[in-house]
This record gives C-alpha cells, sequence and structure tokens, in this order.
C-alpha cells in the first residue's frame, strides 16, 4: 500500500454564502464521507485550511498577501489515504462531496521514505 | 460522542446555534458590530464545518462554537478599535460584562430588536429569519416570494433604518419595548401563514418555516412577558393548524380540503399541547384575534367527522372575528361558515359586499366561495362557471388539482 494526497481545490466557503443550514447539510455529507475512508482502515491523515494565506514569491521579503493561485480557487484541505495503485486512489477521490460546488482533487501519490 | 455518525449533530444545530450566538454576542457587543459578528459566526460555522468533518464533534458543539465565534470576533474588534476610535467615538466598544441570561432571554431581545415598529411586517420577519433563525438570503426570499437580490437590498436597508437611530444601537431592555410584542407576534405569524398556505412548490423549505415560526413563538411564550396570554393564544393556534398537517397532502403533493382529510392522521400529541396552551389562553385576562381563530382551530380539530362540524358555533366565531377586524379573508371565511350553518341570506349579502380584486393571491377562494352560494340555489350553471373564474386564478397546482376534481364532481352528478 502507498500513500496518496488528496488535494481539494476551490472557492473558500467563506465567499460561497452559505446559510447555516446549508452549512451543516455540507459537513453531514463530508462526515459521511470520511466516516466511509476510517472505518475501511484506509484514511492515514487531514486537515482543513483556513483562508488566512500569505505567499513568499521571489524571495525572503517578497511576501504577498493570498494563495499563489488563480483569485477565485484555494486549497481548502487534504486528507492522506492508503491505496495499492493510482487508479484505486481515484477510484477513492471519486466521493469528494464537494463537486456540486465546481471544486475538485488532485490526487498526488507520496514519495515513499526508503526511496528518498 | 460516538465517532464519525453525522447523525450525532442535534437537527438544525448550525442554525438554531447561528441566532443564539448572533444574540448573544449582539447583547455583549452592541448592535452597532451587527455585521461583524454575523462574520465572525459565519466564520466560526465554517471552521467547525472543516474540523468536524475529520474529527470528532466535541461533546458541546454549542459551547465550541460560542467560544470560537467570540475568540474571532474580538480579534475583528481589536483590529478595529483604533478605527473607531479615530473615525466615530460614539461607536466605542462596549464593555457590557458577560451576563448570565439565557440563550433565549438574549434571542427574545433580538427579536424585539428586529420587530421594530418603523419596519413593515414583512420586513420585520425578514430580518428575524435572518438573524435568530439562519436563513440564509435565498431561503428568505422564497419564503416571502421576493427575489434573492432585490430581498438582500431590503434587508440591508431594514437594518440600516434600525441602525440610524440612535437608541438602537444596544439591544433594547425588554421593558423598554414591551409595545413591541404585537409586532414580534405578528411577523411571526406571517412566516407561519407563508409556510402553511405555501404558495410555491417548495415544500421541504415550506415545513422548516411552519416549525421555525413555532420554534419562535415556542421561544416567545418561554419568557414571561405581560401579555403573555396572547401568546399563548397564537401558539395554540399554530399548534393546532400544524397538527393537521400530515393529512394534508397526498403522495403526490396536491392539497386535502379539510373535508376529505383523513382525521385519523392528525397528530394528536400535537393536538394535547394545542389544548393545554389554549386554556392557558384562556385564562388570561385577553381575548384577542388569536383567540378566537385558535377556538376555531380548536373546533374542527376535536371533531372527528367533517360532517358533525358545528357550524354554528363556528359561524358566531367567525362573527367575532368579523365584528373586530373584517378583512378580506375573514370576511369570506364567515360567509362560508353561515353557508354552511343554513344562514344563506346574511351569507350572500355579506358576500356581495366583498370585491374579487382585494383578495390578492387569494381571489380563487373569492371565486369558490361564490360558487358554494351558488350550489345552495341550485344555480349550477353559474356554479360551474365561477369554478371556472377560480381555476383561472388559482395560484399554484395543487389548488387547480383540487378544483378540477370539483368540476368533475359536479359534472358526474348531473349526467
Amino acid at each position: 500500500m502507498k500513500n496518496f494526497m488528496l488535494i481539494f481545490i476551490g472557492e473558500d466557503y467563506a465567499d460561497l454564502n452559505f446559510s447555516p443550514e446549508e452549512m451543516q447539510q455540507r459537513m453531514n455529507k463530508w462526515k459521511e464521507w470520511t466516516g466511509k475512508l476510517v472505518q475501511s482502515g484506509i484514511f492515514v491523515d487531514g486537515q482543513g485550511l483556513l483562508k488566512n494565506a500569505k505567499t513568499l514569491k521571489t524571495g525572503p521579503t517578497d511576501v504577498h498577501d493570498g494563495p499563489y493561485l488563480d483569485i477565485k480557487e484555494t486549497v481548502g484541505g487534504y486528507y492522506v489515504v492508503k491505496a495499492s495503485t493510482m487508479d484505486e486512489a481515484v477510484e477513492i477521490a471519486k466521493d469528494f462531496p464537494d463537486f456540486d460546488l465546481g471544486s475538485s482533487v488532485e490526487v498526488r501519490e507520496c514519495m515513499p521514505d526508503e526511496e528518498g | 460522542m460516538k465517532k464519525d455518525s453525522a447523525q450525532d449533530l442535534v437537527e438544525h444545530l448550525f442554525r438554531h446555534e447561528s441566532g443564539h450566538i448572533i444574540s448573544r454576542l449582539s447583547s455583549r457587543y452592541g448592535m452597532v458590530y451587527l455585521t461583524e459578528i454575523e462574520d465572525a459566526v459565519s466564520e466560526a460555522l465554517i471552521r467547525a464545518l472543516k474540523t468536524w468533518s475529520i474529527k470528532d464533534i466535541p461533546d458541546s458543539p454549542a459551547a465550541w462554537l460560542y467560544t470560537v465565534a467570540s475568540r474571532i470576533l474580538i480579534d475583528v474588534l481589536r483590529q478595529k478599535q483604533l478605527y473607531y476610535k479615530k473615525v466615530t467615538p460614539h461607536y466605542r466598544l462596549q464593555t457590557i460584562q458577560p451576563n448570565e441570561q439565557e440563550d433565549e432571554f438574549a434571542t427574545l431581545k433580538l427579536m424585539l430588536w428586529c420587530a421594530h415598529p418603523d419596519l413593515s411586517t414583512q420586513d420585520q420577519l425578514g430580518l428575524i429569519l435572518q438573524l435568530v433563525s439562519g436563513f440564509s438570503v435565498k431561503e428568505i426570499g422564497s419564503a416571502l416570494l421576493i427575489k434573492p437580490e432585490v430581498m438582500k437590498k431590503r434587508l440591508q436597508r431594514a437594518r440600516n433604518k434600525i441602525k440610524n437611530i440612535e437608541s438602537e444601537l444596544t439591544l433594547p431592555e425588554i421593558t423598554e419595548v414591551k409595545d413591541r410584542y404585537p409586532t414580534l407576534r405578528a411577523a411571526i405569524y406571517l412566516g407561519f401563514n407563508e409556510g402553511y398556505y405555501s404558495v410555491s412548490h417548495d415544500n421541504i423549505f415550506r415545513e422548516d418555516l411552519i416549525f421555525e415560526a413555532l420554534r419562535l413563538n415556542h421561544l416567545l411564550c418561554s419568557t414571561p412577558h405581560h401579555d403573555i396570554g396572547i401568546s399563548y393564544a397564537l401558539l395554540s393556534l399554530m399548534l393546532y393548524h400544524t397538527s393537521r398537517i400530515p393529512a394534508r397532502r397526498t403522495s403526490d403533493n396536491s392539497l386535502i380540503l379539510l373535508e376529505d382529510q383523513d382525521r385519523s392522521k392528525w397528530d394528536q400529541t400535537m393536538m394535547r399541547i394545542a389544548n393545554e396552551y389554549m386554556e392557558m389562553a384562556m385564562n388570561s385576562p385577553y381575548y384577542t384575534p388569536y383567540h378566537i381563530e385558535a377556538v376555531i382551530a380548536g373546533v374542527h380539530t376535536q371533531t372527528k367527522d367533517y360532517k358533525d362540524t358545528n357550524w354554528n358555533i363556528i359561524s358566531d366565531l367567525y362573527g367575532k372575528l368579523y365584528e373586530i377586524k373584517a378583512s378580506p379573508l375573514i370576511s369570506l371565511n364567515y360567509c362560508f361558515a353561515l353557508l354552511k350553518a343554513g344562514k344563506v341570506h346574511r351569507s350572500k349579502s355579506i358576500l356581495s359586499s366583498l370585491e374579487a380584486k382585494s383578495f390578492g393571491i387569494h381571489q380563487y377562494l373569492f371565486y369558490a366561495v361564490q360558487s358554494n352560494l351558488a350550489q345552495v340555489f341550485k344555480d349550477t350553471q353559474n356554479q360551474k362557471s365561477l369554478l371556472w373564474k377560480a381555476l383561472d386564478t388559482a395560484p399554484n397546482e395543487a389548488t387547480r388539482h383540487v378544483l378540477k376534481h370539483r368540476l368533475m364532481q359536479i359534472d358526474s352528478t348531473n349526467l
């Protein structure tokens, strides 16, 4: 089994003007997905990211506000999951709950320690 | 809490807590920071979403949300403090100590703030739904049949209007605004009616609105006030209506009229609670239109079979309502009850004084009652043409369905 990082990219929740009810429903969908991953033992790690961001562009003194990406899109969080192949990892990512918001998932294989 | 179970989270927790937290924070820091408070609550909910999606929900999610929201707000206020000192010395951060009042009390204060007498009932309701109930502008617009962008502007104008009044920078003390209870009740009742007599098709949200209005009124009734007897009457009235909801719609969402409802489907528990509030309302020194409407709803609810309905009592009660406020809809209901009670001439004379255009979106009801009158006089031709008029003006498919069905019945009995 290898580790894969699923990187969640999309518009920040703060800019989507959700009502509290919509946020709760969104969370229920996420909990359902995460619960499935945890139960099948393939969830390794994960973290949500706050909107607050700075980018150092060309050197230590070149600090900018915001992420160094397209205007609206930002990395909202990541999961690390276990899978045998890239195809299997992509399969896992297919249940990502935020496709309906126009968000996307980037699937990246993590470099194993022994090859480093 | 159990791991990773979405069901563990109380239903509507986010929505209800957002209202509680906005109430508590605005009680504490003043309405002048309303925008910052709303942003902080929204940010706290996003953080909860991002954290609880992965990790366990904390044992006390409400307390977690409140703590996070206040921390965010305090950070923002600290950053802005200098700005406010320079530009608007008046708006300095208030140092009101956190009081031990319950969420309910703070929420009631916020509701009374929203029920400002200078606003229309619709705008009062809109503000309550936004701040206390945690509905989005889109949801409020759909509830009040107003386009979201228009709704957004109206809510903003309503807020500015209140905020421009010096004394409204803080939440009012309950004693200062006791004259606002009637306007608050009217706003809650409007919300209930918008949900109950739905003209749109979005039924799920409509039920949300009904139960939200019930929740707000419950909250009102759990906080002592001088004319609480009137609030009891309104709650009882709303509960009687709500108890009939399970029998009001067919599986394909068409409307079932009172006379055709399967009364065994009525919610008995809710009826019993309605009875209790009714009794408390009757033991108060007040007797208002809400009381009368509640009694009418109660009479219907306690009649096991439609054909046993005591129309004499009901028409007398509508008569009393008619004397207090002869609104078009009350007059029309009175006419219908009179017809049913066999007092045809009184019914006819009131009906002839009414005008179709004063009924707005409910015009079809006027034609439907007129056609009932024609039926009593065995004037089938007129009865049918009036039903066609009702059909033409009916606001939704569910109503058209009922009217078409009635037209078919007439045709089949006259073959």
